[in-house]
């Protein structure tokens, strides 16, 4: 069991040496919620006349 | 058992790895809603897509709460009149109306200016209801919103039964056409990153790639569905509270002859036109017969011509051939083929189905009130200024009938005073400064302007809502 000051610092290791890891899940989240973001968001274009009313 | 003991070490490494790496995903995505927010809130950074966004999104509270009253909130203003009303009703009598630009009211009542004017349906009732109960605190709150469809006018509606109104009233069906988002997105939409990120991949539509009317999703059943659902779900949400609701029909101008948006105002050389000219020989041709009083000539053209206008250009024929019943039947059936932000009249069966259904729900037909108004029973010009909007007389006249089916139902609020004499129409057009005549030709956006000094006039490049 780590105590927390370990886990800090393996977490620290961690972001130091394993930028492959987080940097590639940061990565894929934003290609996922681009993806929802353009496929899945399926707003109305309100007519002309909203822009007026 | 070293081995087993290696195994175990890295199999706990790369679950610690996967939580740190769950970690820092965390707090960069909060991290960035959270710039997101800080820029949104400065004004140095736009997220919401305009009015695009209000045809069905809720996504912050339409109404917020300010010392002891509720007011319409900063993004509800975007696409609300301003509204203030007691936080706790007490003696007062609160009602919301709920709906589209028709509840409410315009080109008379639109979001853009910095009041609720007068000359919707809203004016109408509350200046009656205010003489039914004299010195009790009335609120007619006008929730409609311009541009919205059923599933943001549900939203609404969950909102502000929360404060207990005494009777909602209902009537939505004019911007039906487009199925909702899912509800992941729904709730991604909550993010600021999210909002920006969709911004950014859709950008909002400029004037020249807007339809003039609400787009059609081809899937009619899917759409009439989902207004069934979204009708339900209100009533639903209203029952849980014991609050009744008046399930309005919308009146449908099935006259109408326009190509373009038909709006009074003078803004058309900035629309995007649509015009005859676009419309095939065999319809080009009707029009102008019809136009010359030449009536078989445009029947001539309309036999076999395929064009949905055909169904409208003939009911007109009809129309003018005296056939009222003929012409309404080939009317209504353009209507529900090509709604052009009417109502379809399958949706205002439907709602009379649901009103019919539900046990808090009671009906009041505009639709029908509009019909039974229009001389040859096929409403027009007599009471729209465009496709789906009413002059200040026709508003008046659905208050009317909004007020006769609450006090059928009892529904109106009483006062310990007698009532004071109705107020006539003419009086209170005099009093809300409207315009003498009922003719569209005559409304000017001029004459609501100076009523309003220091409005923002013309909202063609819309403000998003944290402007």
């Amino acid at each position: 069991m780590l105590t927390f000051r370990e886990m800090l610092l393996d977490f620290a290791w961690f972001l130091r040496h394993r930028k492959r890891y987080w940097i590639t899940a940061i990565v894929v989240a934003c290609i996922v919620l681009a993806t929802i973001a353009l496929l899945g968001h399926q707003t109305a274009t309100a007519p002309f006349v909203y822009t007026i009313h | 058992m070293s081995g087993g003991s290696g195994g175990c070490r890295a199999f706990a490494w790369r679950h610690r790895h996967l939580v740190y790496t769950l970690v820092v995903l965390a707090a960069f995505l909060a991290l960035l809603d959270g710039i997101v927010g800080v820029l949104e809130d400065r004004g140095l950074l736009k997220t919401y897509r305009g009015i695009d966004d209000m045809v069905h999104f809720l996504d912050e509270p339409a109404f917020i709460r300010v010392g002891d009253s509720y007011e319409t909130s900063k993004y509800g203003r975007f696409s609300m009149v301003p509204s203030r009303f007691p936080a706790t009703t007490g003696d007062a009598w609160l009602a919301f109306l709920l709906g589209e630009s028709f509840m409410m009211g315009s080109p008379y009542v639109l979001q853009k200016y910095d009041e609720e004017r007068a000359g919707g349906i809203g004016s109408w009732l509350r200046a009656d209801l205010d003489a039914l109960a004299p010195g009790r605190r009335i609120d007619v709150i006008n929730a409609a919103a311009g541009g919205q469809n059923s599933d943001r006018v549900r939203m609404i509606a969950e909102e502000v039964v929360r404060y207990e109104p005494d009777v909602l009233v209902l009537a939505t069906c004019n911007n039906e056409g487009a199925l909702p988002a899912s509800e992941v997105v729904r709730d991604l939409r909550r993010h600021g990153a999210f909002r920006l990120l969709a911004r950014l991949l859709r950008p909002p539509a400029d004037g020249a790639e807007r339809s003039l009317y609400t787009a059609q999703d081809p899937d009619t059943a899917a759409v009439r569905e989902n207004f069934r659902k979204n009708v339900r779900a209100i009533l639903a949400a209203a029952a849980a509270r014991d609050i009744p609701v008046l399930v309005c029909t919308l009146p449908v101008n099935l006259a109408d002859e326009s190509w373009y948006v038909g709006h009074p105002v003078d803004f058309r050389e900035t629309m995007p036109q649509e015009g005859l000219a676009d419309q095939p020989k065999c319809i080009v041709q009707a029009v102008e017969a019809i136009r010359a009083e030449r009536l078989d000539d445009a029947e001539k053209a309309l036999d076999g011509c395929e064009s949905v206008e055909a169904l409208r250009w003939l009911g007109l024929v009809q129309r003018n051939r005296g056939n009222y019943d003929r012409a309404r039947e080939l009317l209504e059936q353009y209507t529900e083929l090509m709604p052009r932000n009417r109502c379809r009249p399958s949706f205002n069966s439907l709602l009379r189905e649901e009103a019919a259904r539900a046990p808090n729900a009671t009906l009041v037909d505009l639709d029908e009130r509009a019909r039974v108004n229009a001389p040859d029973g096929i409403p027009g010009r007599e009471i729209f200024v465009d496709y789906c909007h009413l002059n200040w007389s026709g508003y008046a006249m659905m208050a009317d009938e909004i007020l006769r089916v609450l006090q059928r139902k009892g529904l109106e609020p009483r006062s310990v005073r007698p009532p004071d004499p109705r107020p006539d129409r003419e009086g209170l057009r005099r009093r809300f400064g409207l315009p003498d005549a009922k003719h569209p030709e005559t409304f000017t956006d001029e004459a609501t302007e100076s009523r309003a000094p220091g409005s923002s006039g013309s909202c063609l490049d819309a403000p998003t809502p944290r402007e």
